[in-house]
């Protein structure tokens, strides 16, 4: 192929490669113009949005690793974002961006969810936990005064001061300190736990409530043809019975000692001691600082026995006496406080009592007389949430 | 090649090496280590506690001008630029110092919310002691009294646990200590009235 007047050909001048390299470079800037704006011009936002909402949700710590994976998928996003925009020939098209863009969004979403859900559903379970222990807490520290709590009551206090701060740091979302608290509140009630436990379980064991209602039934029975009175003293309902002629004649509220509930080891122990006793004094007005009084023949022989052999096996101190001195005795009205093991009745339930009752009348002082009481309730909750606990 | 020729090549050569030199930008090296040096800043304030989404912030802008930097270094050297790195850059260093500023507010905030926490604790517990040493004591109280005893004890056994918490600028752990604190010896407090109110020793 030659041109006209030159007589070289067209491929073989200059002219034509130049013109030739022209149209393709002018082809290829127009192909570029045409690609380079599908992508957006900068990185879209929400996602990145999206990322610091996750992250202030409190992600690190509660599905971290979900995290990492998105976080890392946002970063190869903008990388391939970043490397396509940069490209004459971008290796993604806008259409796979935005799906890639969209899918993320769409994890991203998702995770918030589960995050949110997850931090819900902690705070939730944990305040479960904190009000779980409160009530535990709170079982115990009503045992107080009922119960030989002395020496553990700091403890319980410091169980206290833990669940208290526990509350306060999740209020405060710090989440994170909330189990340790637990832990320590749970620690400090445990051997105390315990402790109630076995003191408790008398007042649900079948063969101890089979005896106090024997010794009930066996002093009341010879009353029945002798009209004579009969003293009942129930601990755990905090009751006084007054029985006659085997019928039930009149019933009373009572306080007993300052660890009433428990059976009496040795003087100064705070506890009402159990058994069958019989009226051995009788304190008109003067002959008492409580204003009127039944003396009791504590202790007994049977109770000597017993003192004895626990004195025997080191369970109650060298220099620790038997104890005397229990009375049923007068309080003023409305006054009701825990005696240091005596029982206390209003005065003016004494006035009634003190003209009817002679010398040498009986007084059975049980724990319970149902299996069903105050203190196997308490022992059933504390030691089931005892037991869940430890499980 | 005559002498005009020469000019011309050397010139076309001497344009050539100057537009490489020209076209090589330089790496942001120093904005960098400013914005990390602010980040370092902001997080020697507490960011991470009392400002992490600002912290944050400047630590996603860092992140995305190291990626820029990366990109640019892939990039032929006569198209190389670092422009958008430096603003992401000096952005990380504004925002940064923006998360130091809240972070020195906030914990100055919570220091003196956890001070105004421990002051009062101390007040309430002295409150509570004074007012125990004054409880009506006799037959029947032990019980009550030694619990009592005990709420204080333990109250007094967490306000000492106080100091090195505050140390470590934990106050949010100091405030929910006070508070606790608060909680016994009010209750002490409230008990020992009542009983006072009760036995008719009620102060006038």
């Amino acid at each position: 192929m030659t041109e006209q007047g030159s007589g070289r050909p067209l491929a073989k001048r200059p002219s034509y490669w130049l013109a030739t390299g022209t149209l393709f470079l002018f082809l290829a800037f127009l192909f570029a113009w045409w690609r380079i704006p599908t992508f957006p011009p900068v990185f879209p936002t929400p996602i990145e949005q999206l990322d610091r909402q996750i992250h202030a949700a409190g992600v690190t710590n509660l599905l971290p690793q979900q995290y990492a994976v998105f976080h890392q998928q946002v970063s190869d996003l903008r990388h391939h974002w970043r490397l396509a925009a940069n490209q004459w020939w971008p290796s993604w098209t806008l259409q796979e961006f935005t799906e890639s863009y969209q899918q993320l969004m769409t994890s991203g979403a998702a995770l918030l969810t589960a995050t949110q859900h997850k931090k819900t559903t902690l705070h939730s379970h944990l305040k479960n936990l904190l009000d779980a222990e409160q009530a535990q807490l709170t079982r115990l520290r009503n045992l107080n005064g009922l119960f030989d709590l002395r020496g553990k009551r700091t403890a319980l206090s410091r169980a206290q001061s833990f669940l208290t701060q526990g509350a306060s740091l999740l209020t405060q979302a710090r989440v994170d300190q909330v189990p340790h608290l637990l832990q320590q509140a749970q620690n400090t009630m445990r051997p105390i736990e315990t402790l109630l436990i076995q003191q408790m379980s008398r007042y649900s064991d079948k063969h101890n409530i089979a005896k106090w209602n024997r010794w009930v039934t066996d002093t009341i029975e010879p009353t029945r043809r002798s009209g004579d009175l009969v003293m009942v003293v129930i601990k755990a309902s905090q009751e006084f019975r007054l029985y006659q002629k085997g019928l039930l004649r009149q019933s009373f509220s009572a306080d007993l000692g300052f660890s009433g509930l428990q059976d009496k080891l040795h003087e100064g122990d705070g506890a009402t001691p159990e058994g069958i006793f019989r009226i051995i004094q009788k304190k008109g007005k003067g002959e008492t600082k409580f204003y009127k009084a039944f003396m009791l023949d504590f202790p007994t022989t049977l109770h000597q026995r017993q003192f004895r052999a626990a004195k025997a096996q080191g369970l109650i101190p060298a220099h620790r006496g038997i104890g005397g001195f229990i009375e049923i005795h007068g309080q003023p009205s409305g006054q009701s406080d825990p005696t240091n093991g005596c029982v206390a009745l209003e005065n003016s339930i004494m006035d009634t009592l003190f003209p009817l009752v002679p010398l040498r009348t009986p007084v059975v002082i049980v724990g319970a007389l149902d299996p069903i009481n105050f203190v196997s309730r308490a022992l059933s909750l504390i030691q089931s949430h005892h037991a869940q606990r430890n499980a | 090649m005559n002498a005009a020729s020469k000019i011309i090549r050397t010139g076309t050569l001497a344009i050539l090496c100057g537009s490489l030199v020209w076209g090589c930008a330089e790496k942001p090296a120093q904005v960098t280590d400013q914005a990390l040096q602010a980040i370092q800043v902001a997080k020697e304030a507490g960011a991470m506690e009392y400002a992490p989404e600002d912290l944050r912030l400047a630590e996603d802008e860092y992140q995305k001008a190291q990626e820029e930097i990366a990109t640019q270094d892939n990039t032929f050297a006569l198209m190389r630029n670092y422009d958008e790195a430096k603003t992401l850059l000096a952005k990380v260093v504004l925002d940064a110092e923006q998360a130091k500023t809240k972070a020195e507010t906030n914990k100055q905030q919570a220091k003196t919310d956890a001070e105004a926490a421990v002051i009062l604790a101390k007040s309430t517990l002295d409150d509570a002691k004074n007012l125990f040493a004054q409880a009506p004591k006799g037959k029947g109280t032990q019980a009550d009294l030694q619990a009592l005893q005990g709420d204080l004890q333990a109250a007094e056994t967490t306000l000492a646990e106080i100091e090195p918490i505050l140390a470590k600028e934990d106050f949010l752990g100091v405030k929910a200590k006070a508070e606790s604190v608060v909680e016994l010896a009010t209750r002490v407090h409230e008990q020992v009235a009542h009983a006072m109110q009760k036995s008719g020793k009620a102060k006038a």
